[in-house]
């Protein structure tokens, strides 16, 4: 731990970060626009202008950029400085002079960062009265929405894009004609594309599929959920309104999503809302589908009494729904809904993991990983999360050769123009071409047959004894 | 003995001398004075002690930019030598000059430098539109080829060296040198934060210098002719020579090579001729668009980075726009924030939406439209924009000729919004 003093108060802070992550997270106001707590800094929007002092005797300071400045031990800043105010001031004035005044209609109204930062840099009131820069929006797909006209230009939009391996959204133009899009209309390629809603500090990139069922945020009854499209758990927070469902957003868990979810997360909840949805029990007779009330059901039931009835679950369904239909047919006529080899090897799975014979890593293990093999698995059609953590994990080895020259992680543009190509091993081994390849140092594609025998050969490897391909039969042959 | 080191060679009635002619006229001879026994360290001390500084603007001393790419140990690993040719400073064509009249030249320097830092790949990121300078530089790279000057194992030193011409897609932040950087690999033109600075992180992540094409010029020099007949050549505190230019309403506009230290009325009087007939001397920006205005009173100022920098301008690339007293000074001025605005990478918000509203400002101005709110929002904007406020220096560049501007020229900007309209129209 480091000591710094921000004006006249001494605090105990991580010298590896920088003086905005520590200022936040020591609570302390100070607004900010192009950094983001997993994407480092840039220094592009000088909004968290701060005055720096060298010693106690220094009576002048420097003006700095927090986000670019080392909170090391000794440091003496004032956030609170006339000359750093004054600067913040300027910033958001020069930041909002052609920001459209169409909050009223804004999806973003309610949860704007920008309007936040306004209210907190202390502008309210417009003196900018030339002409505003406008720009055309693009046809970015169904999911997002482009208003390139709110845009205040702190690339957060592109760095994200870049974080998430996407090759098709770019800063365009210069100067104030600077323009983030894609090279002509088009559907976004990421599969990550719905988090450019939550990182825009404002409303340039919004939420389509929700805009067309909009609903004031502070209209949506939300619940702190997790995410049902894999096996990954992400956590989000579900909003509903009238009876729908109307859009589904990120909520942070630092060992699991952190930051961001996937598309399919996001924006995967229609059928929530499908009209044919069963949402009753119901009985079939011929075409005709009857819709059971709780007694009919139950007399429903007592007229199999006796029959050979069996019952069809659902890995899918709930473990209650499962639970109740077992109960109700009997054990020996309940079938689960998945093959015996599957079924089997779930419970080998989970027997395992119970038994802690093999470590399971969080999402935030994978992304320091040093290296990794993923063994037969398309991640990012499976896990996606995951498949963003490994490409996070292959930018360790551009972190080591920072730290090497005192370049600190968080000075995300030079750890990046130092490293190049430089990456921490991925080794992917899969029957096909997946879409990490391009991030992968080796890729593996054969039969399932060679892939498992690779993958014994690992184990026995690791485990300094030979492990016998006979152990466990593959399942699929 | 030579005194004009850098445009001796050159007459540009007839094409740059060959490589045959070059070298009779002592070309390439510091390289025998190297393969004679200098080793890069060697090189690094007489450059150090020669006192040479940077000519691209900045005017830092070369030996000690050189200094900061780390120590080698035997095991350089890949590092490189780029020469900044994107000449983009507004009123700035001396490096044109160079290359266009003799490219040899600053091939030879380019040797001497990528020799010293152990750089085995240089490249020239050269401006666009400068198409004479590009075919003379490959066609002199290409003798330099034949000769042995440049490949493998240049003049069995051990050490080789290839040199790479990028032409420039063009912009102005190009000439920063780490938005080279980021141009030369392919990226977009932002330039980079410092530190880390290129010397330790730079082209493609590898230890680079980047210099200016007239700074590697003097290089051939100094170590054919030595530190004591460098310094002899100026007349002030900084050593060598020079190359001066003038633009604007001048008798004879053009480029000279002056010994540091001479004065600003001789080059003037003397080589520019004086004004034109019927107009008076109302100002100038000494070294280019992004330097401070000096005015008549300054005229005895000898053209030293230190003499300049004492009455508030920078020496900077050396060439003068020069303001008669019949040119609106506010038009000047805008007209150069014009190129600033439209020239800003859009990377940091000061600059990005600053210099636009300044712009849009003298718009108002020059149409009668100004207004004492305006002119307000102008002088706020001269700290705004100012130095450690913006990621690069291209902003406070801008703030040189406006905020002097504003200063000397106050009265000018008051009758534009009295009069409400531009009164030199």
């Amino acid at each position: 731990m480091a000591k710094i003093i921000v004006d006249g108060i001494e605090y105990e802070v991580n010298p590896e970060n920088n003086l905005l992550q520590e200022s936040l997270s020591l609570g302390l106001d100070l607004p900010y626009f192009c950094w983001h707590p997993c994407m480092g800094s840039v220094g592009a929007c000088r909004q968290c202008a701060v005055k720096q002092y060298r010693d106690a005797d220094d009576k002048d300071g420097t003006l700095v950029m927090a986000c670019m400045t080392s909170a090391s031990d000794g440091a003496i800043i004032s956030i609170e400085d006339e000359e750093a105010r004054g600067m913040r001031e300027k910033v958001i004035e020069s930041l909002m002079i052609s920001h459209p005044h169409d909050c009223p209609v804004c999806e973003e109204g309610g949860e704007c960062h920008l309007q936040d930062m306004t209210l907190m840099s202390g502008h309210n009131y417009r003196r900018y009265d030339k002409k505003k820069v406008t720009h055309r929006n693009q046809y970015l797909g169904p999911f997002i929405n482009h208003e390139m006209n709110r845009c205040i230009t702190c690339y957060r939009c592109v760095r994200f894009y870049d974080y998430a391996g996407g090759k098709d959204l770019a800063a365009q133009a210069s100067h104030h004609h600077t323009y983030f899009g894609r090279h002509q209309d088009g559907v976004l390629e990421s599969e990550f594309s719905g988090n450019l809603v939550e990182v825009c500090p404002t409303g340039v990139f919004t939420d389509k599929a929700f805009s067309a069922q909009y609903a004031r945020k502070w209209d949506l009854q939300t619940a702190p959920s997790v995410c049902v499209g894999c096996s990954v758990g992400c956590n989000i927070t579900p909003g509903e309104r009238y009876g729908t469902l109307r859009r589904i957003v990120n909520r942070y868990n630092s060992e699991i999503n952190g930051y961001f979810i996937c598309d399919r997360g996001r924006f995967g909840f229609d059928y929530v809302n499908g009209e044919d949805r069963v949402e009753a029990p119901s009985i079939k007779k011929g075409l005709q589908v009857e819709v059971l009330s709780g007694q009919d059901l139950e007399s429903a039931i007592k007229g199999y009494a006796g029959q050979e009835v069996i019952g069809i679950g659902s890995p899918r369904a709930t473990n209650e729904a499962n639970y109740a239909l077992c109960s109700f047919v009997g054990k020996e006529n309940f079938y689960s809904g998945m093959a015996d080899n599957e079924s089997e090897a779930s419970r080998l799975i989970l027997e395992l993991s119970r038994d802690k014979a093999f470590h399971s890593p969080s999402i935030k293990e994978i992304e320091r990983a040093d290296a990794v093999i993923v063994l037969g698995e398309d991640l990012t059609n499976t896990a996606a999360r995951i498949a963003l953590a490994l490409r996070q994990s292959v930018r360790n080895k551009a972190k080591e050769l920072a730290e090497s020259i005192n370049i600190p992680v968080w000075q995300d543009a030079a750890v990046k123009e130092l490293a190049q190509h430089e990456r921490s091993p991925l080794i992917l081994l899969s029957n096909y071409a997946t879409r990490l390849d391009d991030v992968a140092s080796d890729s593996i594609i054969d039969s399932s047959e060679v892939l498992s025998q690779i993958g014994y050969a690992i184990a026995g490897e690791i485990s300094g004894s030979r492990v016998s391909c006979a152990l466990m039969k593959n399942p699929y042959r | 003995m030579v005194n004009k080191p850098l445009t001796k060679n050159i007459d540009m009635s007839r094409p740059p001398l060959d490589m045959a002619a070059y070298e009779k006229n002592d070309g390439y001879q510091s390289l025998k004075t190297i393969s004679g026994g200098l080793s890069p360290a060697d090189v690094l001390q007489i450059v150090k002690d020669s006192g040479l500084k940077g000519r691209g603007g900045a005017g830092f001393p070369t030996g000690l930019k050189w200094s900061f790419v780390p120590k080698s140990n035997g095991s350089p690993g890949q590092r490189y030598f780029v020469v900044n040719a994107d000449e983009m400073e507004p009123g700035t064509f001396k490096d044109r000059l160079l290359m266009e009249g003799d490219p040899h030249l600053l091939l030879e320097g380019i040797i001497i430098g990528a020799y010293t830092i152990e750089a085995s790949v240089a490249y020239i990121f050269l401006r666009g539109e400068y198409k004479v300078s590009e075919e003379r530089l490959k066609k002199a790279i290409s003798e330099a080829y034949e000769k042995g000057y440049l490949g493998k194992d240049i003049q069995g030193t051990g050490f080789d060296l290839d040199i790479i011409v990028h032409t420039s897609a063009g912009r102005y932040i190009c000439g920063e040198e780490t938005a080279l950087l980021n141009a030369l690999e392919g990226k977009r033109a932002n330039p980079r934060a410092k530190p880390p600075f290129p010397q330790v992180s730079g082209l493609w992540g590898k230890p680079t210098i980047v210099n200016n094409v007239e700074t590697l010029c003097n290089l051939p020099g100094i170590i054919a002719y030595g530190v004591d007949w460098y310094q002899g050549l100026s007349l002030g505190k900084d050593h060598g020579t020079k190359l001066f230019g003038i633009s604007g309403k001048i008798k004879k506009p053009g480029c000279w090579e002056l010994p540091l230290g001479t004065s600003i009325r001789e080059l003037l009087e003397e080589y520019g001729g004086g004004m034109q007939e019927g107009l008076e001397l109302r100002a100038f920006l000494p070294g280019g668009g992004s330097t401070d205005f000096m005015l008549p009173e300054h005229l005895d100022v000898k053209l030293d980075y230190d003499e300049i920098a004492k009455v508030g301008s920078r020496l900077a690339t050396g060439t003068m726009i020069l303001l008669d007293n019949k040119t609106c000074p506010v038009g000047m001025i805008g007209n150069l924030m014009k190129f600033f605005a439209h020239e800003s990478c859009g990377f940091c918000t000061p600059c990005r939406d600053g210099l636009p509203w300044v712009d849009e400002i003298f718009n108002e101005f020059e149409s009668g439209r100004g207004t004492e709110k305006d002119l307000k929002i102008l002088h706020e904007h001269v700290d705004y924009l100012g130095p450690g406020k913006t990621f690069c220096a291209l902003a406070p560049g801008a703030t040189a000729p406006l905020g002097s501007g504003l200063k000397y020229f106050a009265e000018d900007f008051e009758r534009h919004i009295k009069e409400k309209r531009c009164p030199y129209d």
